[in-house]
């Protein structure tokens, strides 16, 4: 348990510590891992193989041993026979080494009772020493005694021991040359193995290694990747991505920060941008508002101001009064004036026919040929199947008001307005033309424009301008009427030509 | 770092340290020696065998050995490993020179045998004579078939024999033309009672059997045994001298069964001479279901080796044990043979 929280700590620790690593840094801690890593393993299998070889030269080791004996035992006998021949005392002393060195190598060999076959016969091979060795010693105590007999029959049978052991000296040391052999062949081999594992355990120890730099270097790149993407992403127009996770405190994660930060910053100055023009927006449509309410309370001003009914009812009386004093052309006068009136407050929110507009205009142009003692020459041209075209109500009277107040009314000729109504192809034109003062083209874009001033293109109080008109018409007719203004010049006179369509397609009801 | 790296970061160092592992483990395997690998006992006996026959007397070593790691002891099969062939006698010799803790050895007559067993109990090692005594020699036992029986098994299979081929040729014997000659070999190197034993065993059977020496006549044949390859020589011998070709041939060794079986064969005398073998290995028994042996008798080579050891081992740890242990014998005919051949 503690264990695992040692390397869980190290672990976190670790992973700390490579999260604040720069790229160059990462990079050359991790190979410098892999290299130490494989430096490692060569190491290691190269001890051991080295520790083989050793083992590989020490293989004949035990026949060495084995020929020391057998020389050994030769020293034994030669000394031996020396004294028997000469007695003399090197002799002996060659004896009495040669059976020291003789009897300490017998002390190495086996004494125990196995079922290994050379261990059996080192044990046997020394079980016959001690007993040569006993004849020998026999034969010299016998030489020094003089007891001819005595050491010629121990010699010969020290003799014949002594060529028996050598036998089985000669025997074991085949055995073991035949055993040595064996394991210097599988020792070869096995170095040969030891080759082959050695470079599959060096491969595996490569793959590892190579997974092991993968791995690290896919924690380096990922990060740059979703950067790509992102950056991509950002490219095309999306900001609205996630925030990209920084993994790591190089500089990848740096940059991956800035670009954080930067979306986000620019986020940040769309929606400001977008804030900036919403409430733009919002002040224009006050402004508007503002603009509309001025004009309804104009209204409501004006309409509070005429009570029509009484207006009406006043100038009917009027009408009767004229009758009943015979003075008919004030009856019809006044009667002209309160048609006109009724009808600008019954239509002013509706469509009318084509004939009711003609007939105000009729109207109008009456009332004025009264006021102004018939200057007015006001001549029509209308086409009678026309007369049912469905119209804006309110469209044909400020024309003429405004060709009579800027056309005609202050010029020194003769001031003629002509109306005329007609179809052309799938087009019902209505024009309406003066000979009066005329516009200049800068005029006629001006006011085509909508940039003139409010009080000019209106027909005085409770009038209604051009541009009125004009939204109207687009209005009620979903941008398919056309609206013209036609004039040479100064004093060449004006026509307004509207053009409307001539299949109605069902018309805007409030216009 | 994820869960699955971390996996594979454990997998990669996993890897690298169980292949370093296997790497140490497959040095250490390679580096470990054969002589390592051997278990101690607490005797040491040595088997002496005869130089020649090694097929009979390795199932006796190998009962032997059997037998002596089951009681804590190691039997050597002394001499064999080495380059000089000595003889049974040096062999003795060299085994009480070598101070081992029993000795196991096939007896004979020689003197020189007593006086080295002697020699051997002397110095405390017992010694056991396996398959034939040393007579009036001090060993501690006689592991072996009883010859007189042995003697007897072999003279009823004369009898047998001599019951079949009376049947058939009643008149040529009733006649009293010659009599059936049997012949027994010998090995004249061991002046051996059983030997004696045996003989005197078929002769008494036949007797009983009122078999008259003008019926039956038993001789023997000396086999020179002194030489390697020698008694091949003298087997072939009896069958190129026609005059002296038995009727029934009876031998008591399997070197002997074997010789005389390749001889039947090779002078094409095989129904001629009926061939009593010994022992029971697969050549004998092939021979014997062929019917090119009549029959042949084999000591039970496993009971042989296992109570030489028992004998050797119950004298160390008392101090005393039998002085003969009889080893049974089976008597395999042609039915048997091929039934034991298939079986193999």
């Amino acid at each position: 348990m503690n264990r695992k929280k040692l390397f869980g700590d190290s672990g976190i620790i670790l992973k700390r510590k490579w999260k604040y690593l720069t790229l160059q840094q990462k990079l050359t801690a991790l190979f410098l891992l892999t290299a130490v890593i494989i430096l490692i393993v060569n190491l290691y299998m190269f001890a051991l193989i080295n520790k083989m070889t050793g083992k590989v030269e020490e293989v004949y080791i035990s026949n060495v041993s084995l020929n020391e004996l057998s020389k050994a035992l030769d020293q034994v006998q030669n000394s031996m026979e020396e004294y028997l021949n000469t007695k003399s005392s090197d002799a002996m002393e060659d004896y009495y080494r040669s059976e020291q060195v003789y009897h300490e190598l017998v002390d190495r060999l086996n004494t125990q009772v196995t079922d290994n076959r050379m261990l059996l016969t080192e044990k046997n091979i020394r079980g016959l020493s001690g007993s040569y060795l006993e004849l020998v010693a026999q034969a010299i105590q016998a030489k020094r005694g003089r007891n001819v007999e005595k050491y010629g029959k121990l010699y010969e049978d020290a003799d014949m021991l002594y060529e028996e052991i050598l036998t089985f000296i000669y025997g074991l040391n085949n055995a073991q040359f035949e055993d040595n052999s064996q394991n210097y062949q599988v020792l070869l081999r096995s170095l040969r193995y030891m080759e082959l594992i050695s470079v599959g355990v060096l491969l595996f120890v490569l793959l590892g290694n190579i997974s092991l730099i993968i791995m690290s270097t896919r924690s380096v790149t990922r990060p740059l990747q979703q950067l790509a993407r992102a950056a991509d992403e950002v490219a095309n127009g999306n900001f609205e991505i996630e925030k990209l996770p920084v993994w790591s405190m190089d500089e990848v994660g740096t940059v991956t920060n800035t670009f954080n930060e930067m979306v986000e910053n620019i986020r940040n100055y769309i929606e400001q941008l977008r804030e900036t023009l919403e409430r733009e927006n919002r002040l224009k449509e006050r402004d508007l508002m503002v603009q509309s309410h001025l004009k309804d309370a104009q209204l409501k001003y004006l309409q509070a101001q005429i009570n029509p009914h009484f207006l009406f009812n006043t100038l009917n009386a009027g009408v009767q009064l004229a009758m009943m004093e015979a003075a008919d052309r004030t009856g019809q006068f006044l009667e002209n004036v309160a048609e006109f009136f009724r009808y600008n407050v019954q239509k002013n929110d509706e469509d009318a026919a084509l004939r009711e507009e003609i007939h105000l205009v009729d109207n109008y142009v009456y009332i004025l040929n009264v006021r102004f003692s018939g200057e007015i020459l006001f001549s029509k041209d209308v086409d009678e199947s026309l007369l049912n075209v469905r119209v804006p109500s309110m469209i044909l009277q400020p024309l003429v008001e405004n060709a009579f107040n800027y056309g005609i009314r202050n010029i020194n000729w003769k001031g003629r307005i002509e109306l005329s109504v007609y179809q052309k192809d799938r087009e019902i034109c209505i024009s309406i033309w003066d000979n009066g003062a005329g516009m200049e083209k800068k005029r006629i874009e001006q006011v085509l424009s909508g940039h003139v001033k409010e009080q000019e293109t209106t027909a005085g109080a409770g009038g209604i301008g051009i541009k009125n008109v004009m939204q109207r018409l687009q209005l009620y007719f979903h941008n398919q009427a056309g609206f013209r203004i036609l004039s040479e010049g100064k004093n060449a006179g004006t026509e307004v030509l509207i053009t409307v369509p001539a299949e109605q397609e069902e018309p805007s009801c409030i216009v | 770092m994820t869960g699955k790296k971390i996996i594979l970061s454990a997998a990669c160092l996993t890897g690298v340290l169980g292949s370093l592992l296997f790497f140490r483990q497959q040095f250490l395997e390679l580096g470990r020696g054969k002589e390592a690998s051997y278990e101690t006992y607490e005797q040491h006996y040595v088997m002496i065998t005869g130089e020649t026959d090694s097929d009979f007397w390795n199932r006796i070593y190998e009962s032997a050995l059997e037998e002596g790691k089951k009681r804590g002891a190691y039997v050597e099969h002394f001499g064999e490993d080495l380059s000089v062939e000595y003889s049974r006698n040096e062999l003795l010799r060299l085994a009480v020179q070598a101070s081992v803790d029993g000795i196991i050895v096939p007896g004979d007559e020689d003197e020189e045998t007593r006086e080295l067993l002697k020699e051997a109990v002397e110095q405390g090692i017992p010694v056991i004579n396996v398959l034939e005594d040393s007579t009036g020699s001090i060993r501690q036992c006689f592991v072996g078939n009883n010859g007189y029986n042995l003697g007897q098994d072999y003279g009823h299979q004369v009898l047998e024999i001599l019951g079949e081929e009376g049947s058939k040729e009643t008149d040529e014997t009733a006649a009293g033309t010659t009599p059936v000659k049997v012949l027994v070999l010998v090995d004249d190197t061991q002046t051996d009672t059983n030997q004696n034993l045996i003989l005197l065993g078929i002769r008494g059977t036949l007797e009983n059997a009122g078999k008259s020496a003008d019926e039956v006549l038993v001789q023997t044949c000396p086999v020179d045994n002194s030489r390697s390859f020698s008694s091949e020589e003298s087997i072939r011998d009896i069958f190129l001298n026609l005059e002296k070709l038995p009727d029934i041939l009876i031998c008591l060794s399997a070197v002997h069964t074997r010789c005389a079986y390749q001889a039947a064969v090779d002078y094409n005398k095989v129904g001629n001479v009926q061939i009593l073998g010994y022992y029971d290995s697969d050549v004998i028994l092939e021979a014997v279901a062929k019917q090119i042996l009549y029959s042949t008798i084999a000591p039970d080579t496993e009971q042989m080796g296992r109570l030489c050891v028992q004998a050797l081992d119950e004298y160390v740890k008392t101090g005393y044990t039998n002085s003969y242990l009889a080893v049974d014998t089976r008597l395999i005919k042609t039915e048997e043979a091929e039934r034991m051949v298939d079986g193999r």
